[in-house]
């Protein structure tokens, strides 16, 4: 007759397996090196006293104009351009300015202003223009964002200033 | 009597997602700079003044200064004659430059075929601009040229007018 101990029924094995995924977090970073931050510069554009007109730089920094405006040739402009850090693999969701809530102030005179819509990024992971980017391998990606100003006929001359916000989140 | 054990084994195998910051916003800049128009107002016609053809014909010249000189078989009456004189109107630290005529420019005898060609246009606007300085807006522009005079059956006496075209740009 075989008895069992009751202690050794207590002493079942118990075989826990644990894995853990861990995510770094996601970061955004100024790379262009500018003095004062990442800009989004239209350079200089001469007004029209009758008409209106658009200036537009891709993601690219190419400079397009529309309407009545005439661009200074002489002025540089610059892509915003932003540097992404995460987990490598994974895909990220870029949040830019939505049409109507971003405007440039002049510093002379608050009052006078202008809109900036049609914001656009270009993640280098994507090689073209879209919200969503790919971490690489070594945990890194990045992207410049342009966008469309509007120049009202009669425009006051001066510098505008402005800023905005762009968020990117794991998908 | 045989006591049936039942071993129970449990396999709990655990899974932790770790993600930390999953999110992050970063703010970019905008600048722009308008300036006013480009504006042009002629002040004085580009005038050869009166010329007597001599025989077969020669060359008057007017330079940017109004300076004029004769060559070949032309004389000049001293008369009333200019460099075309423009007033420019441009933004403070603009850089300006313009562009002349490059191809012959035709003057007719009113209401004939009769026609003088001026070419070689001129000015004294300096090579790759005018610069506008910090608190310049305004500058005179002078522009010369060659005036080709043919024999009498040619260019018979009258009043012999045209116009030609001027471009100024911001650079």
């Amino acid at each position: 007759m075989l008895a069992v101990p009751a202690t050794m029924v207590a002493q079942n094995t118990l075989s826990a397996n644990a894995s853990a995924s861990v995510v770094i977090p996601i970061t955004i970073v100024d790379i262009s090196g500018l003095t004062g931050g990442t800009t989004l510069n239209f350079g200089a554009v001469a007004l029209d006293f009758a008409n209106s007109g658009t200036v537009t730089v891709s993601t690219q920094n190419v400079r397009t104009v529309g309407g009545s405006i005439t661009a200074v040739a002489s002025t540089g402009t610059s892509t915003a351009s932003f540097g992404v850090t995460g987990t490598a693999g994974k895909t990220y969701a870029i949040t830019l300015p939505a049409d109507g809530t971003i405007s440039v102030v002049s510093t002379t005179n608050p009052a006078n202003t202008m809109a900036v819509n049609q914001f656009l990024a270009r993640p280098a992971s994507a090689g073209a223009d879209q919200l969503t980017g790919t971490i690489g391998v070594g945990g890194s990606d990045s992207f410049t964002v342009g966008a469309t100003l509007t120049v009202a006929a009669g425009q006051a001359e001066g510098i505008y200033n402005g800023s905005f916000s762009v968020t990117a989140n794991y998908n | 009597m045989r006591k049936l054990i039942q071993l129970m084994f449990a396999v709990a195998i655990a899974t932790a997602s770790i993600t930390v910051d999953a999110q992050t916003t970063v703010v970019g800049r905008l600048n722009t700079e308008i300036v006013i128009p480009i504006t042009v107002v002629e002040n004085e016609q580009l005038n050869f003044g009166r010329v007597i053809s001599t025989g077969e014909g020669g060359m008057i010249l007017i330079s940017p200064k109004s300076e004029r000189l004769a060559t070949g078989n032309v004389r000049m009456l001293d008369d009333r004659f200019s460099a075309g004189k423009f007033l420019l109107s441009a933004a403070p630290n603009s850089l300006v430059s313009v562009l002349l005529p490059q191809t012959p420019q035709k003057m007719f005898l009113n209401n004939t075929s009769h026609e003088l060609t001026v070419d070689n246009f001129i000015s004294d606007v300096p090579t790759g601009g005018y610069v506008f300085g910090s608190t310049k807006t305004n500058f005179e522009v002078s522009v010369g040229a060659s005036l080709h005079v043919g024999n009498w059956s040619n260019n018979p006496a009258g009043v012999y007018s045209g116009t030609y075209e001027i471009v100024f740009t911001y650079n």
